[in-house]
């Protein structure tokens, strides 16, 4: 149900985005501050959960392996595909 | 990104020393309200729809190469981390961010765990910094791939960096390639752990 809403809302924000192109958003910078507050509530979950508070130290190792994996995978896909690119308009 | 990391560092040291009362819903609905604004801006971006037009062809090749090499590798991670931690979903949830971190940190921490938004949200954010050191020195050699770095934030916080090292077809590509990662990353994300 939540995960719906969440597609439906960001729908909705495009379809009225391309429609009406209102600038408010921009100038009170509401996507910042909503950000802001969805890490801070993010962090205040994750440190009043004692258990989880003490795998911290550990999640850094994790999250670079995740970080370098996800970036390496992107990179060589588009890498070999730009290889293919480069021969075909050299031929 | 100073200011994010902030953010997330006085919400932990908040709840590790003090109780708020934080109603449940409350995430969701800022949530979903992220989401809706986050259209809106790319809704009312000044002729976006043109802009992609004109490199379609590729934008389309270049987000569907960057999407699933994350998710191969992503997956892939799980071999690199022990095996009783997380499960090759869950790696490959974490990775499929793209870049997004605040997005993917806080859907992953709503939809399967806090620890494993916290891993995916530091990944991510791992990642955006890692495309701001290597687009510069990449794009030399490869610009494609060296914009697949940025995955999602290749449409907003990176733009100008690819801007400065690159051709204007290029950036507009990377332009495309953020516009259409970013669409996806809420759909992945609820495929994944929906």
């Amino acid at each position: 149900m939540v995960f719906a809403g969440i597609l439906i809302a960001f729908i909705a924000g495009l379809w009225i985005g391309y429609k009406r192109r209102p600038a408010f958003f921009k100038k009170y910078k509401v996507v910042l501050w909503i950000t802001l507050m969805l890490l801070f509530l993010m962090g205040y979950e994750t440190g009043s959960n004692a258990e989880l508070f003490e795998a911290l130290p550990r999640i850094g190792w994790w999250a670079l392996v995740i970080a370098v994996c996800g970036a390496l995978g992107g990179f060589c896909f588009v890498f070999l595909f730009e290889r293919v690119l480069k021969k075909r308009k050299s031929l | 990104m100073i200011l994010m990391l902030s953010a997330v560092t006085c919400g932990i040291l908040l709840g590790r020393f003090f109780t708020l009362p934080v109603p449940d819903f409350i995430l969701t609905v800022l949530l979903m309200a992220l989401v809706f604004f986050v259209g809106l801006e790319i809704g009312s971006e000044e002729g976006i729809f043109k802009k992609i037009k004109k490199e379609l062809a590729l934008i389309l090749i270049q987000s569907a190469l960057v999407i699933s090499g994350t998710l191969v590798f992503g997956w892939l991670a799980c071999l690199l981390i022990p095996s009783s931690l997380f499960s090759g979903k869950e790696t490959m949830g974490a990775a499929a961010g793209m870049g997004w971190y605040s997005l993917s940190g806080v859907m992953i921490s709503e939809m399967h765990s806090p620890l494993l938004g916290t891993v995916s949200f530091t990944a991510n954010l791992i990642r955006e910094t890692l495309a701001i050191l290597l687009i510069p020195v990449l794009s030399r050699f490869s610009p494609l791939a060296s914009v697949s770095i940025g995955g999602a934030a290749a449409m907003d916080v990176l733009l100008g960096l690819i801007s400065k090292h690159n051709r204007l077809s290029v950036t507009l590509i990377a332009f495309g390639q953020g516009v259409i990662c970013s669409l996806m990353v809420p759909v992945i994300l609820t495929i994944i752990f929906g």
